[in-house]
């Protein structure tokens, strides 16, 4: 870092007069680009060693595009930085030559990035991706480094042994968004920007790695910038707050005048007087998983569903939460025809769907969609928006393409999409944007089920809360049911009445619901008034 | 199980198309005077033409377990011993070809993928664009006339005449003079399909976002190439090269017949020109079984190299 000459008052981080403008060299008529704001637009701040700076903002504000471009990283994708300075310890950040940047990243600089699905290499193992990050930065032997490495991810509460050696694809959610953590803070970095850390974390584990990325920023006097839609989870973690919106930031605003709109009355209210038949229903579903080489002494079972008796009918909605590895994407897979249970029987409209014969599981099938937690990895990079949403209705057949498009269009609007952006690809959308479109996609076939798998995980509360309203309207002229599946019990609760809390594979009962209810610490609290 | 299954039927219907197809060995010989019919009756009677088709199918599996494979008619021997020397030749060809391939394909591929949209990227995809264009024959008069006009490598063949003396260096330097310029040729027809491939598996794994988390953790671009966007990009490849491996038989017949390269497809040309009907069969049979192995090796490697794909 001898390049410039360090000045001692120079602050860790400055960003002057930040620009970066969304680029697009392909399938775009350039009427829809004129119209595009600047991702960033002039952003100016400064941060010395220690400081804490969360921002928050709806969802395709620029939040993301700023954090990587604090690394260096935006010449990919489709933007440019325009104009403007990111100085680091005084070395001008833009522009610099890539093996200084390769330097600086990883040992100064860490991103924890929003979708641990995809940061995770699938075909290495999790401490061997850990240890990559160490031999890179720090001098040392492979014994050395694995010992780090086991320390690292004890410290992110992933103590098992078993865990340094699985692959990302044996780990739940949760367990992946530790591990990412722990490859970013294992050379214990100056500066650590964080997009969305606990996105995909139950209550207890979001507190958690608050509570732990708070204290390593003391012990290591660590530069923190956090980044959530959750304004509240951001006060109690960082010294000062940022909103971001249309790719300007606000320092200091007053996060109360930022509340989130109120969310819609729990939808599926039970007013009416009949009890309709149940649309879906199990009984006794087991589900076990087969972990470890196949030759290894060490091969084991996890049972990921003991013995589930759940029920939905016509109409009704449902919320299923649940720590992570409780068992809720499973009992959703298998409801959704995904997965076939081990034991245990699923009946739809009264009739075992598992003794109907393939043709008529398809029907069935159309009929209950998914939405997943992590929406980029359910879409095909090379189509567009449009594609994506309408490819239901092509797969169904018989519908023309201009009425595919029209009402694939008429949908993207419907979530809050502009339908100008039909043409672009799901790499040039922003997280809480592709997972509009997930939602779009599901609705598109008027199914009679929809699961909803930490589907609003990734939005921002106003976006989230003018889904729903849809979802409410969609409800009550197409009797339509809904199954929320999220670790946030606020949001199941504001949703319906109806809620199941699953744990260890099993539907517990309601007294450990209202235990839940009860004894919520006021970092839960905090985390639940707002919607992450 | 599979594999046995797929090597008996394709045994089977090789055998019925071979045996429905008109005329035989000694059907040439009726035009010779010389030759009396009778003759030509004791011949076929002796060499068991004149049983029927399910007999002699019988017949040559158990010989195939005897290792003899069959007896051919034109070189009056077991076929065994004919096809086990051509058939080292042959792949001592094709297996040098697949490996030069391979490594070019690897090596330009990455380099492609890496620096895609650039001048080295445009250069690659340009020769591989028109060496697909070209028909391998071209490919091969061309490394033929190379041989004629320069004088640097021998016209075709094995080895010199007279040049192989006992001394084993000597031999072996002979050997890979004339080895050079058929399997360069054959490496250049197979090289496009591979590098296409290795190129569009990697450039789609380097642009995931876990090999940007990785740049994004400051690891070393020669690094993130080898232990990180190779190990993700493998798949497609794998299935590839056990096709490739498949493809070491039967990949070499022209390039063989131009440089009269003594190995299994001349042998098996001349085969079915003279209608020598249990060459004709083991070479298909030995086609199949490498397709079958190669099928197995792929599987093996994909098992070893994915986790996700032992997991099932």
């Amino acid at each position: 870092m001898t390049a410039e000459p360090q000045n001692a008052r120079e602050p860790l981080l400055a960003v002057r007069n930040l620009t970066i403008s969304y680029h697009s060299h392909q399938f775009q008529p350039s009427k829809y680009e004129s119209s595009d704001p600047p991702a960033v637009a002039g952003v100016s701040f400064s941060l010395g060693p220690g400081d804490s700076l969360g921002i928050f903002g709806k969802s395709g504000s620029g939040k993301t595009t700023l954090a990587r471009s604090l690394l260096g990283l935006n010449t990919r994708r489709d933007y440019r930085v325009t104009s403007g300075s990111i100085r680091f310890r005084g070395i001008e950040i833009l522009g610099l030559p890539s093996s200084r940047l390769q330097e600086l990243r990883g040992r100064d600089l860490a991103l924890i990035s929003q979708e641990p699905e995809l940061a995770l290499n699938p075909v290495l193992t999790v401490g061997d991706q850990i240890v990559e990050v160490l031999r890179s930065h720090v001098p040392g032997n492979i014994r050395a480094h694995r010992e780090q490495a086991s320390w690292m991810l004890a410290k992110v509460r992933l103590e098992d042994r078993g865990i340094y050696r699985s692959y990302p694809h044996q780990l739940s959610g949760g367990q992946r968004q530790r591990a990412v953590i722990a490859q970013a803070l294992v050379c214990k970095p100056a500066l650590l920007i964080a997009d969305e850390p606990t996105s995909a974390l139950d209550l207890r584990n979001q507190a958690e790695i608050i509570h732990l990325l708070q204290a390593l920023r003391e012990e290591f006097n660590l530069c923190l910038i956090l980044i959530s839609h959750n304004v509240q989870l951001l006060r109690g973690a960082t010294g000062r707050l940022a909103c971001m919106s249309e790719g300007r930031m606000t320092e200091d605003a007053t996060p109360d005048a930022r509340r989130p709109a109120s969310f819609p009355p729990a939808l599926g209210s039970e007013t009416q007087g009949q009890r309709p038949e149940a649309l879906v229903q199990a009984r006794g579903l087991f589900k076990y998983y087969r972990r470890g080489a196949y030759w290894s002494s060490s091969r084991y079972r996890v049972t990921a569903l003991a013995g589930v008796d759940f029920a939905i009918r016509r109409g009704q909605t449902v919320a299923l939460v649940g720590e992570s590895g409780s068992g809720k994407t499973t009992l959703a897979r298998c409801l959704a025809l995904l997965e076939d249970p081990d034991a245990g029987s699923i009946r739809f409209e009264g009739k075992d769907v598992r003794r109907l014969s393939k043709v008529k599981v398809a029907v069935i099938r159309r009929q209950i969609q998914l939405v997943f937690q992590h929406s980029a990895l359910a879409m095909n990079p090379h189509l567009s928006a449009e594609e994506i949403v309408s490819e239901p209705l092509r797969i169904q057949g018989g519908i023309s393409h201009q009425q595919r498009r029209r009402t694939a269009r008429s949908w993207m609007e419907q979530v809050g999409l502009s339908p100008g952006w039909a043409g672009r690809r799901p790499a040039q959308f922003s997280g809480g944007q592709r997972q509009r479109l997930a939602i779009a996609r599901a609705m598109i076939l008027n199914p009679a089920l929809v699961i909803f798998d930490e589907a609003f995980a990734g939005l921002d509360p106003a976006t989230c809360a003018e889904i729903l309203n849809l979802l409410l309207e969609l409800q009550s002229s197409s009797a339509t049911s809904y199954m929320f599946i999220t670790h946030d019990l606020q949001i199941a609760k504001d949703l319906t009445k109806a809620i199941f809390v699953m744990q260890d594979g099993k539907i517990a009962d309601s007294e450990l619901l209202s235990d839940m209810l009860l004894t919520s610490t006021p970092m839960r609290r905090a985390s639940c008034s707002s919607h992450t | 199980m599979h594999a046995l299954l797929i090597l008996t039927l394709a045994s089977l219907l090789a055998f019925t198309l071979g045996s429905i197809a008109p005329g035989d060995y000694f059907d040439d010989m009726r035009v010779n005077s010389a030759i009396s019919p009778e003759t030509l009756a004791k011949l076929r009677s002796d060499y068991g033409l004149d049983r029927p088709a399910p007999e002699r199918y019988l017949h040559w599996v158990r010989s195939i377990a005897w290792g003899q494979w069959g007896f051919s008619f034109a070189y009056n021997s077991p076929a065994g011993p004919i096809l086990l020397s051509r058939c080292r030749n042959t792949l001592l060809l094709t297996c040098t070809a697949t490996l030069l391939a391979w490594l070019a394909a690897l090596g330009c591929g990455a380099l492609s993928a890496m620096k895609e949209g650039s001048l080295a990227d445009l250069l690659v995809t340009g020769v591989n664009a028109s060496l697909l264009a070209v028909p391998e024959v071209v490919i091969a008069l061309c490394g033929l006339l190379f041989a004629v006009q320069t004088g640097l490598f021998p016209v075709g063949g094995l080895v010199s005449l007279g040049e192989s003396n006992g001394e084993t260096w000597a031999h072996i330097r002979d050997l890979v003079r004339h080895l050079a310029l058929p399997a360069i040729v054959l490496a250049a027809g197979l090289l496009p399909l591979l590098l296409s491939h290795v190129r569009d598996a990697l450039s789609e794994v380097l642009r995931s976002p876990f090999i940007e988390a990785a740049e994004a953790s400051g690891i070393p671009p020669g690094r993130i190439l080898f232990r990180h966007a190779f190990p993700a990009a493998a798949n497609p490849l794998i299935t590839l090269f056990g096709t490739s491996i498949g493809m070491l038989i039967s990949s070499s017949l022209l390039t063989e017949a131009v440089f009269g390269w003594p190995g299994l497809g001349q042998l098996m040309l001349e085969a079915v020109e003279a209608r020598d009907f249990f060459l004709v069969m083991d070479s298909a049979m030995l086609s199949t079984g490498f397709f079958l192995v190669g099928g197995l090796i792929a599987d093996v490697l994909l098992f070893s190299a994915d986790p996700r794909i032992r997991a099932h």
